[in-house]
């Protein structure tokens, strides 16, 4: 029988970290929990299941409070989305001579699917919330989840990265990281000619522009 | 040791802070390390350690004082062991809230020599120094005279340089716990780190390109846009490797409003020869030439997308240097945009890839293209758009008409076509549409709005080709009566109808009126008279494959001085209940009804018998209602909210102000969403 409630530690480091509880189904979430899990089938899950990969308890907090908050999105968004789909306007209409019902119906179930990971894949307000913390705490968030498998963090903290960078000049995206240009002037200046033509005006100073 | 250590934190609970002293100091005597202590005067302990914090050039100098001797001889004791440097750290902690702030501060050094690598000795000198800081000015004596103390054996001359004393600590404690730390868990890792972001440091910013694994460094730099790309790759030597090495970040290339790359679009193209999609919204800077044109077609094999945007006239007509079934073989979409790029791009590009066209769109363009249709068959074309954008002003009708004959017969597979603000004529033969199969495959027809059909001779002859039986989707959101006529009858009744007006005999002419079986979306804004309708629409409804449906109710206003008018019997829907009820099905979703607002109505319009009309499907969840401008529409809205069953959508635009709130508040309320908007747009014909 599966269990309510799982609990976590790290012992990374032979150490014992802090014990987190999270609900079954927002542990399920985790490909390494889900794994761990149905391997302890046997044990009882009144002990911490034991967590390598060089995760701070800091770290884990905050992904046991992500896991907690995100664990009914699918069933909420895929009711959402069915919904949505009833109105036969919201379909994208099945093109194609001779299409039967069969393939009509195929097509809306995988029209359901592509919308269903499309707004998983979204960034709520509360996540934007989540990962307004210091740069090298969402690149630890984004390692963690990874190592822990699950999918929609990496995927939110690379949408947050990548955030970061879009729409910043150069010069902004070295201040931003802490990183020193160590192109000399030939190679800048190759690099502009090449490609420097798509970039906004706002990239360059006005002695660069020829 | 541990033991001891929970005595000292309840006594510290107690705020006993004096007395845990000596305890601590048993404590911290019992490692095993054993160490031994420096005496009373710590002045050269302070003055070492802070020299060696401002050493700008070497920021591992306190791992290296660390590592030798005082300058008074005494030898520090060095451990790593958590309990020692947590006695330490509480020690500090003590002699600190007792008011010992120097020598407290004095501790926290001694706790970064213990161990150089860990974070809690700084945070203990960095939280004593802030402390300082912030209250010196305060009438606590402690204060006062440890600051003297710190400033005199540290010897600095201002409170000032204690401020950058504490960014020389923290700088120096990430940097040291960085390449020294051996336990990765530690709550002042964090505190240090969040300290060097409040402070706006450099040390708190981590490359993403040094800190993450490839592989999801990756999945990061999917979300990237080309210009973003374009700007990281001039990041550092590190970042161009990073990037340039990932060839997916290259295939797709959005360009806003590119400047020209003058002679060095060959390198760009030599570097980045993979792309797939190219597209330039404002191609207008890039200045389009013969050779740009020509290079892009060469050096890009791999192009399957191509949109180009241009709204201001090109330098040169464009000729391109390429063979046809060597270049540009893989292009699958095109979308071109701007009356001069189209003239004079579509044609040569055309001929380069007529035969693996799959999507097509051709925006504001003034002169005619079906000449290019006719010498450049595109037997894989699927989508169709074409958008004319019509300066009546400038043209001659005749001159700006599209005759479709010509874009039909090289298009024999399309399956969806949406043309708008388009001039179209009657074909020149009557064979013209007949010879041919039309458009076979043909599921989703849009006649957008602003399509005119001009007449070029009084016999009216076919605009469009006939439509399969099997059309799914006609969306007629032209307001032209004569372009409906002639879509909704065959050549042979429209011809009927008009010789009819001429006063002929119709027997020789039978009326063949257009049934569309298995129609799912039929919206249409010109009025059309229930028989036609039933004919129309009827066996659709019939058999319930009919989904959404928006009609016209009255043609008053439509009419269009250019325009010759049509065949139509007036067509004034005033009780569609009765004259509509062919229409009602339980399949019906969407429904929709515009220009009912009749003139008997002016004042106290009720809108009634749309209700009336709108009770016979059961399963409607979406209204779209645009009755007209005149008088009073507000009650009307009102009361189709309150309508219930199972309305949920609303859409209209004759309500607005705070007409538009109230009703607002009450579709709130029915759990009804209330939108405005001016009219539907077909949403699945994106711009470029």
């Amino acid at each position: 029988m599966a269990p309510t409630h799982i609990s976590v530690k790290n012992v990374d480091n032979g150490r014992d970290g802090e014990v987190f509880t999270i609900t079954y189904q927002a542990a399920m979430q985790s490909g390494i929990l889900k794994d761990l899990i149905s391997d302890f089938e046997h044990a009882s899950f009144d002990e911490a299941i034991p967590l390598m990969g060089n995760i701070s308890d800091h770290t884990l907090g905050r992904i046991i409070s992500w896991l907690t908050i995100h664990s009914r999105d699918v069933a909420r968004i895929t009711e959402q989305v069915k919904e949505f789909l009833e109105n036969p306007q919201n379909r994208q209409p099945p093109t194609g001579p001779g299409m039967d019902d069969d393939a009509v119906n195929k097509a809306l179930s995988s029209q359901e699917r592509t919308l269903v990971a499309e707004k998983l894949k979204t960034l709520t307000p509360w996540d934007v919330q989540f990962f307004e913390v210091p740069t090298d705490e969402v690149f630890d968030i984004l390692l963690a989840a990874n190592y822990l498998d699950i999918q929609r963090l990496v995927d939110f903290s690379s949408q947050t990265v990548a955030n970061m960078i879009k729409g910043k000049t150069t010069e902004q995206i070295r201040d931003l990281f802490g990183i020193v240009n160590d192109f000399t002037p030939e190679e800048e200046d190759e690099l502009r000619r090449t490609e420097g033509w798509a970039l906004p005006r706002c990239d360059w100073t006005p002695e660069q522009w020829q | 040791m541990e033991s001891r250590l929970s005595a000292v934190g309840a006594q510290m609970a107690k705020g006993e802070y004096s007395a845990a002293l000596t305890p601590l100091l048993q404590a911290i005597s019992a490692c095993q390390c054993a160490p031994t202590t420096h005496g009373k005067d710590k002045s050269c302990n302070m003055l070492q350690c802070i020299e060696a914090a401002n050493n700008p050039d070497r920021p591992d100098a306190l791992v290296i004082v660390a590592k030798s001797p005082c300058s008074c001889g005494f030898s520090w004791p060095s451990c790593a062991d958590p309990l020692h440097i947590k006695a330490v750290d509480l020690l500090a902690e003590c002699l600190e809230r007792a008011g010992h702030y120097a020598a407290a501060f004095s501790t926290g050094l001694g706790l970064i020599r213990l161990d150089p690598a860990s974070p809690a000795g700084y945070c203990r000198v960095i939280k004593i120094l802030r402390h300082l800081l912030t209250n010196y000015r305060g009438s606590n004596p402690n204060v006062a005279r440890s600051l003297a103390v710190v400033l005199r054996d540290g010897k600095l001359s201002s409170v000032n340089q204690l401020r950058e004393l504490i960014r020389s600590f923290v700088k120096a404690g990430i940097y040291n716990m960085n390449k020294y730390r051996h336990s990765p868990d530690d709550k002042y890792h964090l505190v240090i780190r969040a300290m060097a972001h409040k402070l706006d440091m450099p040390e708190a910013r981590q490359d993403p390109v040094r800190k993450l694994p490839r592989e999801i460094l990756g999945m990061v730099l999917s979300y990237l846009d080309s210009t973003a790309v374009l700007r990281c790759v001039r990041v550092s030597k590190q970042w161009n490797e990073v990037f340039v090495s990932d060839k997916t970040l290259w295939r797709e290339f959005r360009l806003g409003k590119p400047r020209s790359p003058g002679r060095f679009l060959g390198n760009f193209l030599n570097k980045h020869g993979h792309i797939r999609t190219l597209v330039i919204n404002d191609a207008g800077k890039f200045a389009l030439t013969s050779l740009k044109m020509s290079m892009l077609c060469r050096g890009l094999p791999d192009l399957e997308r191509l949109s180009l945007g241009c709204v201001v006239p090109l330098a040169e007509s464009i000729k391109l240097d390429c063979v046809a079934g060597k270049h540009l073989t893989k292009l699958t979409h095109l979308t071109l945009k701007g009356g001069a790029l189209v003239v004079a791009v579509f044609g040569p590009l055309a001929q380069l890839a007529s035969r693996t066209l799959e999507a097509l769109h051709l925006f504001e363009f003034e002169t005619h293209i079906d000449g290019i249709f006719a010498s450049n068959p595109m037997p894989r074309l699927k989508r169709l758009r074409l958008s004319h954008q019509v300066n009546l002003t400038k043209s001659y009708l005749n001159e700006a008409a599209l005759r479709l004959e010509w874009v039909t017969k090289a298009t024999p597979n399309l399956e969806a076509f949406f043309i708008d603000h388009s001039l179209l004529s009657g074909c020149q033969s009557t064979s013209s549409f007949d010879g041919a199969q039309g458009w076979p495959c043909l599921r989703s027809l849009v006649i957008g709005s602003g399509t005119i059909l001009i007449h070029q001779q009084r016999i009216q002859l076919r605009c469009l080709p006939p439509f399969a039986k099997n059309l799914r989707s006609l969306e007629i959101l032209s307001t032209n009566v004569p372009l409906t006529q002639n879509m909704l009858f065959t050549a042979h009744s429209a011809n009927g109808l008009i010789y009819k007006r001429l006063g002929l005999s119709e027997e020789s002419f039978p009326s063949e009126l257009l049934g569309l079986p298995e129609l799912q979306v039929f919206r249409c804004r010109v009025a059309i008279t229930p028989e036609l309708l039933e004919h129309v629409i009827g066996p659709a409804a019939k058999s319930g494959t009919l989904e959404v449906l928006e009609l016209t109710a009255s043609s008053s206003g439509n009419g269009l001085a250019i325009v010759f008018g049509g065949g139509f019997p007036s067509a004034n829907i005033e009780k569609p209940a009765a004259e509509l009820a062919f229409t009602y099905s339980d399949k019906i979703r969407w429904l929709g009804l515009s220009n009912f607002n009749w003139s008997v109505h002016y004042s106290g319009f009720d809108g009634q018998p749309f209700l009336d009309w709108l009770a016979g499907f059961p399963n409607v969840d979406t209204v779209a209602v645009y009755p007209g401008n005149y008088g009073n529409t507000a009650p009307f809205i009102l009361k189709l909210i309150s309508a219930g069953g199972a309305l949920k959508t609303v859409y209209q635009e004759c309500c607005r102000g705070t007409d538009f709130d109230e009703a607002q508040k009450l579709a709130a309320e029915r759990g009804v969403t209330l939108h405005h908007v001016a009219g539907y747009v077909p949403p699945e014909w994106p711009t470029i």
